[in-house]
């Protein structure tokens, strides 16, 4: 089940954060997420380098244009793990997943990303929003709602 | 604190440094150890001639317990120990050696050899005499200082582990049998972490807990007798700086007779090397000696090593004693130690130790193969904890190898300033140098051929993950486990494997150790610059965060907030906040504001419960104002308000605070609490605006071009920094701005003041209250320049929510000029200006500088005088003060106003406070000429006007008709058409008899004809020090003056005087007041005209002399001497006024009536003179007529035609000429004078009879003839009617 569900812009300043509570929570997984960029950074930049898919297979032939957009698992720990996602436009996509339900298969967590970048593409088609500023969009909050319901 | 060659403390030897005695200051300790430190490889060759290098680390403290797990990882011994002190006396010098002693107790199981460094002694042991300067000043806070209180309490401690000393030991398996004392094993060290902390110079507050975390621990047993290790000494000869140590008791006296009287003698149970050193400078022989130390540590390894190779088989003892680690001590009891699988258990160890020794003794490759049979046995006994020590030996070694140059960077690298530029810098240094061949190493050249064992780069991930995955199976063992997470973390970033580096430390955050709070906030903190090191610096910067939180958990008993801040400042980096708010720009808002502002509120707390105010306010300042834009209302609101509470108990100031570890914490300026929106200087008022006259300059005229859309001086193109105006000295200067006030609250500054540079100025502070979310607020802040020159304006200052800002103007996203320049003229005067006329409702504003008005109202023709009261409200004399007319509508202005120059020039100067008074003269001009409404063309056509040819000459429409030809005496030609008019009565005594005949009156209103006359009289003025620099100000009086009709003349004639002298010129006044006018218009004459009646007066007048006119401006001529002769003046109940003539025009036939006749007349009838009155004669009497014609002109007169004409006039205005058959003319009636010389006569006789009685006229007239008549010749009638000179009036005749 998704506890949080995080966009982030080029710049790695947030443009969307939605925790499935707020309050004391909702910072911690601001940190999660905050540190999480490291990762996606670095995996993003090796990636880039040596064509080593998330997988850890080494594909040295590899070419940034086929990058994955999926980053995958980028941290896991007890209770939470987080899974990242990069569009071609450096757009991360961060999803904090809890451990404690019902283990979710990678699929599923692609999926998640799939229906967040269909959503965030039909927002930047939105001739009045400004690419980059804080996404307000009532149909985006509504994907996202229906992606920490687990739906 | 994590020193780059913490991957090959596997291969080093360990050395501790200990500062001890007071005499020896911190800093040149610090000095001192830095030296040392550089000396971290020193090559030796073995007994076989072989290269070996030795690595070294070198560390301040060393905790103990570290040392028991020296048997696992024999890098963890303490190898060697240095003190370092300084001593003046004897006395401080058996202190420091006694101390010395102490030392070496508490590593005494491990310790090879020591050395005590001394300062403030020469080389022989006298006292050095020279260094009374800064090396002595005593009382400085070392870090010693807890050891020598905590003494006390270690004897106690050392009773407690009294009844483990009774352990049985080997110690010549140690120390090289020089010990029987046994430290108790205890559960190692959790916070074995401090081998990567200790040497941290940066970070003082740990080395305080770390220090006291040993301190604790140490045990002092000064009585306990050590045996020095002689043979090492001897081997490796004395350096001349460095005193042979006494073996035994005998070293004491053969000492003392070395020295002379003065020198210090080291007690007798100082055991160890001491090395005199006169001073820190004079320590050349430092290094030399230190490497000389450490090649004695060399050689108890070297021979420790060949000690184990020898021994083929471990027994039990070895097993016990040195071949377990210090929790497993315990398993061992009642364990069959005979058993094969424990012999073996114990070969694998030993081989395993044997690795560690060689790697130490400079021998990686050899150490890899007996990992490599040590890993191979410990796996088939199942033992996980030395396996996994032999796989990460083993990787050790390989890495060692692999990468020489790992080693290479200063050991003392301060890695708090290890940053994300810096990290990178590291990454390409790494790559640079894993390109280079290992050949290019002399060195490693040497081991090239026997690598055939190392570790591949993949392997040694894998084995390190081996490794670690045998150290989990151990709890106890979590803190080795964590260092090999550290050291595979290191590696795989030299290998730039960031990831897999990630990994390994995510590994080590999750074991779990038995920390106190303390250590777990080192922990965090070291693995926060591990994650710096990865490139993380989020990740970095969370670790940071929760080391902080570490320090004032609730459940830590001791919270440090001191240290809890400075781990807080570290990690602002990582979350992209400086403390400079200016730096902030660099970030853009980038960043993660929630978490900025989190951290920031943090840090504000943590200040705050640190007990420092002044720095809590300044937190809570870059907070408000740098994250203000990522604030909620509530936000807003909530942190305003904590910044009003916090400011209370220390209020915020704009200068930077220094903290205690040295950092400088910027002063923060609420530029944004208010914003300012507009910044603008107030000119001066236009009446108080300075000028200075500037000479013009002469290359303004240089182009050709009245227009150019180049701009030619290029320098003058404007300069936005610099004010178009000038402020003067001592008077009040303004600058408006517009306020705007974010906050949801109404935001109070106490004082908003501005800040200059340049002159001195005086600021005056203002209280603003800016309603809450409010923007454009107007406010004014203010000040007085107190000298002339340049003020730069640089900005304000601001008091708001308890913090003081000052904003520069650069700083200002609404300003685009860093400064404001403004010249700041000397003192002037400044003048109050007050007339005694009532103040006008309006003026034209055609001068800006008007401060006062009079509005004057006057009929045609009136004065007034109006006077103007000036009074100095300035500061300085008013010495120089010119006047001036300004109107730029109307010319004539010049004639309505009139004042006197002198009188204002007499009344200089005018002090301050001082009044003078003058007064303006007021004429009401007006066109007294014509008509007020010129509309009424068509009606003068109906009247006797001029001839058309006049008319069309030009014509205002004003041009009076022509009287018509009056050729009678003033006899009323137009009765019909005025008889609807009322007659006015004819009061005039005229001579004329008729007195004035009522014409057509002026249809247009009076009201409509008010002329307004609009001018300033502008005061140029200065004085004091303004005048001395040229400057002065202008002030102007609006002038308003309605000038109502009074008089006009709508029509003029002339009319042929009494005498052949005079003239008389008729007017038809009119009166346009509302009042009976008297009108004075001759010497003795005047005349009432009616209100809104018009009358008709003739006016003598001598003629035009002869003299006056000029040929061709005869009109002209003729005017002006109407104009200066007819004295008009009025009277009207109240006032009175003159009328002026200015503006008559004449009609040619007017003009010669005007101008004296060039002919003279003299006619004698009978003989007799002809005179005015009638003349008596019988009808058929001959009358004989004599006319001289007398030319007093200049020139001639030619073509002249003198005729005479009889006529009788019926006094009714109709006359007869047809008198053919009642008298006969004798003679010619009519003669063509061709020339008449100039003062020459032409005399002509005429004789006339009369046949019938009667009232005859006789005319006579001399015509001019026109030369230019070309189609007339010889006609009389080409005689020109215009030039016609009469005898005036026509002799009378009365014929009986």
């Amino acid at each position: 089940m998704a506890v949080c569900v995080a966009v982030i812009g080029k710049d790695n300043g947030p443009m969307y954060f939605r925790t499935r509570q707020s309050g004391v929570e909702e910072l911690q997984y601001h940190f999660i997420v905050s540190s999480a960029l490291d990762i996606i950074e670095e995996r993003v930049q090796s990636s880039g380098k040596s064509g080593i898919l998330p997988g850890g297979v080494s594909n040295p032939g590899a070419l940034e244009i086929t990058r994955e957009l999926y980053l995958g698992a980028l941290t896991a720990q007890e209770e939470y793990k987080v899974y990242g996602y990069m569009t071609n436009t450096k757009i991360k996509f961060v999803i904090v997943i809890e451990e404690s339900s019902t283990p979710l298969r990678e699929n599923d967590i692609r999926t998640m990303f799939r229906k967040l970048h269909g959503a965030f593409c039909d927002l930047m088609s939105n001739p009045f929003y400004s690419p980059g500023s804080e996404i307000r969009s009532k149909r985006f909050h509504d994907v996202v709602n229906s992606i920490v319901a687990g739906q | 604190m994590l020193s780059k060659d913490t991957k090959s403390i596997n291969e080093s030897l360990l050395v501790v440094v200990r500062h001890i005695g007071r005499q020896l200051r911190t800093k040149q300790f610090n000095k001192a150890f830095e030296r040392i430190s550089k000396i971290n490889l020193v090559k030796i060759s073995d007994s076989q001639g072989h290269p070996r290098n030795i690595w070294i680390r070198y560390l301040r403290s060393y905790p103990v317990e570290n040392n028991d797990w020296g048997d696992f990882q024999t890098h963890r011994r303490a190898l060697g120990l240095i003190s370092i002190g300084q001593c003046n006396s004897q006395e401080e010098l058996n202190e420091l050696c006694r101390i010395h002693e102490t030392l070496k107790v508490q590593y005494t199981f491990t310790l090879f050899d020591s050395r005590c460094v001394l300062y403030g002694l020469n080389s022989d042991g006298s006292l050095y005499e020279g260094q009374h300067s800064s090396d002595v000043s005593p009382c400085v806070e070392t870090p010693d200082s807890s050891f020598h209180s905590s003494r006390e309490a270690s004897f106690n401690f050392n009773e407690r582990i009294g009844p483990a000393t009774s352990t049985p030991i080997d110690s010549s398996e140690i120390n090289g049998g020089c010990t029987s004392l046994v430290m108790p094993r205890k559960t190692p060290s959790s916070d074995s972490l401090h081998n990567y902390l200790g040497g941290h110079e940066d970070a003082e507050a740990f080395d305080t807990t770390s220090e006291e975390s040993s301190s604790r621990s140490e045990s002092v047993s000064a009585a306990i007798q050590y045996s020095a290790m002689g043979e090492h000494h001897t081997e490796n000869g004395s350096p001349p700086s460095s005193i042979q140590p006494s073996d035994t008791d005998s070293g004491k006296s053969s000492h003392t007779s070395e020295v002379a009287r003065t020198s210090l003698v080291t007690p007798s149970n100082f055991k160890s090397r001491a090395l005199f050193y006169p001073t820190m400078d004079q320590s050349q022989a430092l290094e030399a000696d230190i490497e000389e130390f450490i090649s004695a540590l060399f050689w108890v390894l070297e021979s420790k090593r060949l000690d184990k190779l020898g021994l083929r088989k471990a027994d039990r003892f070895l097993l016990m004693s040195s071949l377990c680690a210090p929790f497993e001590k315990k398993d061992f009891v009642g364990l069959d130690l005979e058993s094969k699988n424990n012999k073996r258990r114990a070969d694998g160890r030993l081989k395993k130790q044997l690795g560690d020794l060689s790697l130490q003794a400079g021998l990686p490759m050899e150490s890899i193969t007996h990992y490599l049979g040590a890993a191979e046995i410990l796996k088939s006994v199942n033992d996980w904890l030395w396996l996994a020590g032999a796989l990460e030996g083993m990787c050790s070694a390989s890495v060692a190898t692999l990468y020489p140059h790992m080693r290479k960077s200063p050991p003392l690298q301060r890695n708090s300033s290890l940053q994300g530029g810096d990290f990178t810098k590291y990454k390409n240094h790494a790559m640079n140098s894993s390109s280079l061949p290992f050949a290019s190493e002399p060195v490693d050249s040497s081991m090239k051929p026997s690598m055939k064992n190392c570790l591949t780069h993949v392997e040694i991930l894998e084995r390190y993950r081996e490794a670690v995955t045998h150290y989990t199976k151990y709890r106890q063992a979590g803190i080795i486990e964590t260092e090999a997470c550290i050291k595979a973390a290191l590696v795989l970033i030299e290998q730039k494997q960031i990831l897999a580096a990630a990994d390994f430390l995510q590994n080590a955050v999750f074991i779990s150790l038995q920390l106190t709070e303390n250590e777990k906030m080192l922990r965090f903190n070291a693995l926060s610059e591990l994650y710096t090191k990865l490139g993380f610096h989020r990740k970095a910067a969370f670790f940071k965060r929760v080391a902080a939180m570490r320090c004032v958990s609730p459940h830590n008993p001791q919270p440090n907030w001191g240290v809890c801040h400075s781990l807080l400042l570290q990690l602002l980096e990582g979350y992209k906040l400086s403390l400079d708010p200016n730096e902030k720009s660099r970030f853009g808002f980038y960043g993660w504001p929630r978490l900025q502002i989190q951290v920031l509120h943090e840090l504000v707390g943590t200040a705050k419960r640190k007990g420092n105010g002044a720095l809590a306010t300044r937190h809570m300042t870059l907070l408000l104002h740098t994250m203000l834009p990522h604030m909620g209302r509530d936000e807003r609101r909530e942190f305003a308000l904590q910044l009003e509470l916090l400011s209370k108990e220390s209020e915020g100031i704009p200068v930077a605070l220094a903290l205690e570890n040295g950092l400088i914490v910027p002063p923060v300026h609420l530029s944004n609490i208010p914003s300012v929106k507009v910044f603008k200087l107030v000119p001066p008022t236009p009446h108080l605006k300075p000028d200075k006259l500037e000479p013009k300059k002469a290359n303004e005229e240089a182009s050709p071009f009245v227009y150019t859309p180049f701009v030619i001086n290029r320098d003058k193109v404007k300069d936005a920094s610099k004010a178009e105006f000038c402020w003067s000295e001592g008077e009040l200067c303004e600058v408006n701005i517009l306020l705007e006030n974010p906050l949801p609250i109404e935001l109070k500054v106490s004082s908003m003041c501005l800040i200059t540079d340049g002159v001195n100025f005086q600021v005056n502070s203002n209280v603003i209250s800016i309603p809450a979310e409010s923007s454009m607020f107007p406010a004014t802040l203010t000040g007085i320049p107190l000298a002339p020159g340049n003020l730069r304006i640089l900005g304000y200052s601001t008091f708001t929510l308890g913090a003081k800002s000052n904003v520069r103007l650069k700083s200002m996203k609404a300003m685009t000029v860093p400064h404001i320049d403004i010249e700041i003229v000397p003192a002037l005067p400044s003048l109050e200006v007050e007339t005694n006329k009532p103040k006008s409702e309006f003026f034209s504003s055609f001068s800006d500088s008007i401060v006062n008005s009079a509005s004057v109202s006057l009929l045609m023709g009136e004065s007034q005088e109006c006077c103007i009261t000036l009074t100095n409200t300035g500061k300085v004399p008013v010495e120089s003060l010119e006047l001036s007319l300004d109107a730029r509508l109307d010319k004539r202005v010049h004639e309505i106003f009139k004042w006197s120059n002198e009188n204002i020039s007499s009344q200089l100067p005018i002090m301050p406070g001082a009044s003078a008074s003058f007064t303006v003269y007021i004429f009401g001009i007006g066109d007294f000429i014509g008509q007020p409404d010129s509309h009424v063309v068509g009606d003068t056509s109906s009247l006797n006007s001029l001839p058309a040819a006049i008319n069309s000459l030009d014509g205002p429409a004003s041009l009076p008709s022509r009287l018509g030809a009056i050729s009678d005496r003033l006899r009323p030609k137009r009765t019909e058409s005025s008889a609807s008019n009322k007659s006015s009565s004819a009061k005039s005594n005229s001579s004329i008899g008729s007195g004035s005949y009522s014409i057509r009156t002026p249809k247009a209103a009076a009201s409509s004809s008010i002329k307004t006359y609009e001018a300033v009289l502008k005061l140029k003025y200065s004085g004091g020090p303004g005048l001395k620099s040229g400057h002065f100000r202008n002030c102007g009086i609006a002038l308003n003056l309605e000038v109502s009709p009074s008089l006009y003349i709508t029509k003029w004639d002339t009319l042929p005087g009494d005498s052949p002298s005079q003239f008389y010129l008729v007017l038809d006044l009119w009166n346009a007041t509302q009042h009976e006018m008297e009108v004075h218009y001759a010497k003795t004459k005047q005349i009432l005209v009616e209100k809104s009646e018009s009358c008709r007066i003739p006016v003598p007048l001598d003629r035009c002399g002869t003299h006056i006119v000029e040929k061709g401006k005869e009109e002209i001529n003729c005017c002006q001497h109407i104009v200066s002769n007819v004295d008009l003046e009025w009277v009207l109940p109240e006032t009175s006024g003159k009328a002026t003539l200015q503006g008559i025009r004449l009609t040619p036939a007017m003009i010669q009536l005007v101008t004296v006749s060039p002919i003279q007349w003299e006619i004698s009838v009978n003989g007799e003179s002809a005179k005015a009155e009638e003349m008596r004669f019988e009808a058929g009497q001959m009358i004989t007529v004599d006319v001289w014609l007398r030319n007093h002109m200049k020139e001639e007169l030619e073509d002249v035609r003198l005729s005479l004409d009889c006529f009788q006039d019926y006094q009714n205005g109709r006359s007869n000429y047809r008198l053919d058959s009642s008298l006969a003319v004798i003679g010619n009636d009519s003669v063509f004078i061709p020339k008449i010389q100039p003062g020459n006569s032409f005399q002509h006789s005429v004789s006339l009879i009369f046949f019938v009685s009667g009232l005859y006229k006789i005319d006579f007239k001399c015509n001019k003839r026109e030369v230019n008549e070309s189609n007339q010749k010889g006609d009389p009638s080409a005689f020109s009617t215009e030039a016609v000179w009469r005898y005036n009036p026509p002799l009378d005749i009365q014929i009986y």
